[in-house]
């Protein structure tokens, strides 16, 4: 049937043999892999500085149109900037859900 | 037998339809394969028993190996996440496919290092695929934090086939992000670094053609060389599809082909012998694979491209059913689920209708042997149009529920039209990165091409019944 010699085929059950090997060795990791615990994630560094941002990246924050940003840039100047996360809830326009939806995207530095 | 690669694959890939059809336990197959190893072991100094232990071997092992794919492990996401989960989750990992428009976002694949949820906090493992509704200039490699919900891909008709396709792609979750503030950039130290390498060439090669040419030819230009399909406009990838030349815009065996062309003219230009020019071309194929994403077609053409410059090197007779029975079997052993991907069997079902009915339908049309030259070439790209749409037109039919009449027409004008584009859009490159005052000239030379093929579709569009709906 194939034309192979005999050394030929003791390569392919060389070949094959390690195959299967492998093959039993990958299902055992894979069947007792277990997810260990890890420390917390850090996710500061992707937030927004409030007291650094201009106004197109103020509106690439979702909930946050021209308008907003504005009042958030006028807030900014008039205090002299923020001193915490909680001031934007006294901005018009910021209710206490829009400020949940914010709050994990900014940040005050 | 002269071909007993092909015995090895085809009983390979109906292991592999088996168990996509039936369920079978991966302990029952592996025990089988094993008794026909020893069985192969025992008839090692008979021929026949040998072979027949060996065919049935390749079933098992088909098997097999689907099965094994199909089973994830305990830190894989899919087994740590619920299937209805409304919770957001950061998701350490890196980035595994280069990040590709999709709208107004980004569209991107990640490997999952890590999940933290309210009352998750595991190391992971799986592939995810990440849509962001900003535009992020992330690149393949970087190691991110990305914060957003998940959900399974569902659906039915389209969006089945889509998932299917994820699927097998080892894509279980899709998350969408719905801003750039959603993601936290790590460092780029990760990912194999010759791949990094053909990604910053092909964004360079890129920002070059979207520099000097027009937006829609640039944008086919773009799929035509370095296979980026997700910037040609609507309107051309329509009209492609539906004339039945679509193919035309997905790098594939025939764009290798003309590398490996170039590449061996460019070497003889610089008097570089013969068998160096050879041993030259493999890596340069392989970046070209790498560079164009190596999609099905592209690793098809590649490995058969490798098969037959090293069976010159080594001074053997390559036989062109063995190379592509390999290249199959190349792909199916890294993911078998290729199997059921439309590309795989659009690739494979016409090289191998060509290599099979292309001879016979010259030996049958052309008895007497014509002197003509343009008569000849004229007859064969003809018939080479005919075979390669004789083999995938059934797949068409039942992918894509169309049935293109002018199919054959429009491959006999626009493939020599399309083998013009490609070495013009080449040497345009070329003349862009080293002579850049002659790129422009090239440039607009590349725009009459590609402007005539696409008008050479939209006129045979034109005609009534082009292109046939499909009712089932």
């Amino acid at each position: 049937m194939f034309n192979l010699t005999q050394q030929e085929r003791r390569v392919i059950l060389f070949l094959t043999a390690l195959v299967l090997i492998g093959s039993g060795a990958n299902f055992i990791i894979k069947m007792n892999s277990k997810a260990r615990t890890i420390p917390a994630l850090s996710f500061d560094i992707a937030r927004l500085n409030l007291n650094n941002a201009d106004k197109d990246a103020l509106m690439r924050v979702p909930g946050i149109g021209e308008k907003l940003a504005q009042r958030i840039l006028d807030y900014r100047f008039r205090e002299g900037g923020f001193g915490d996360i909680e001031e934007l809830k006294g901005i018009k326009g910021i209710s206490g859900y829009r400020y949940e939806r914010l709050k994990d995207y900014v940040t005050v530095k | 037998m002269k071909r007993p690669v092909l015995l090895l694959t085809v009983s390979f890939c109906c292991g592999i339809i088996l168990v996509a059809h039936l369920k079978a336990e991966w302990s029952l197959i592996y025990v089988f394969a094993v008794l026909f190893w020893i069985g192969a072991a025992f008839f090692l100094k008979n021929p026949v028993g040998f072979a027949v232990s060996i065919i049935s071997l390749a079933f098992l092992l088909g098997a097999l190996f689907l099965t094994s794919k199909r089973i994830l492990p305990a830190r894989h996401i899919a087994r740590l996440i619920p299937y209805r989960t409304s919770e957001a989750y950061l998701i350490k990992g890196i980035v595994v496919r280069q990040p590709q428009p999709r709208g107004r976002g980004t569209a991107f694949v990640l490997r999952v290092e890590e999940v933290q949820g309210k009352s998750l906090n595991r190391s992971s493992s799986g592939k995810i695929m990440v849509y962001s509704a900003d535009r992020i200039a992330l690149h393949y490699g970087e190691r991110v934090i990305i914060r957003g919900r998940l959900y399974r891909p569902w659906g039915r008709g389209g969006a089945g086939q889509y998932r299917s396709y994820l699927y097998s792609n080892g894509i279980r979750y899709i998350m969408s992000l719905k801003s750039g503030y959603d993601i936290s950039r790590l460092g780029s130290d990760s990912g194999f670094c010759y791949r990094c390498f053909t990604v910053g060439l092909k964004d360079r090669l890129e920002g070059l053609i979207f520099k000097y040419l027009d937006g829609i030819p640039a944008g086919i230009l773009d799929a035509v060389i370095l296979g980026q399909r997700h910037k040609v406009a609507g309107f051309a990838n329509s009209l492609m599809r539906r004339s039945g030349t679509v193919h035309i815009l997905v790098v594939s065996g025939f764009h290798v082909g003309l590398v490996v062309f170039i590449i061996a003219v460019f070497l003889k230009l610089l008097r570089v012998p013969r068998y160096w020019r050879f041993v030259i071309s493999l890596p340069l194929i392989i970046t070209y694979c790498l560079l164009t994403g190596a999609s099905n077609p592209v690793v098809r053409s590649t490995v058969m491209a490798v098969i037959f410059i090293t069976a010159y090197l080594l001074k053997r007779d390559p036989d062109i059913c063995n190379s592509i029975c390999l290249a199959a079997l190349f792909i199916l052993v890294l993911n078998p689920e290729q199997l059921f991907d439309v590309g795989f069997q659009l690739s494979f079902a016409s090289v191998s209708s060509i290599v099979f009915l292309y001879p016979r339908l010259k030996r049958f049309l052309c008895p007497q042997p014509i002197k003509a030259k343009p008569l000849v070439f004229m007859i064969d790209s003809c018939l080479v149009s005919v075979s390669a749409w004789l083999g995938t037109c059934g797949l068409i039919a039942y992918h894509f529920r169309i049935f293109s009449t002018v199919a054959v027409l429009a491959n006999f004008l626009v493939v020599p039209l399309a083998a013009l584009i490609t070495l013009a859009g080449f040497s345009f490159l070329a003349a862009a990165l080293l002579f850049p005052p002659v790129a422009p000239l090239f440039a607009r030379a590349n725009e009459v091409l590609i402007w005539t093929m696409v008008s050479l579709n939209a006129l045979l569009m034109r005609i009534p019944g082009a292109c046939l709906r499909l009712p089932f």
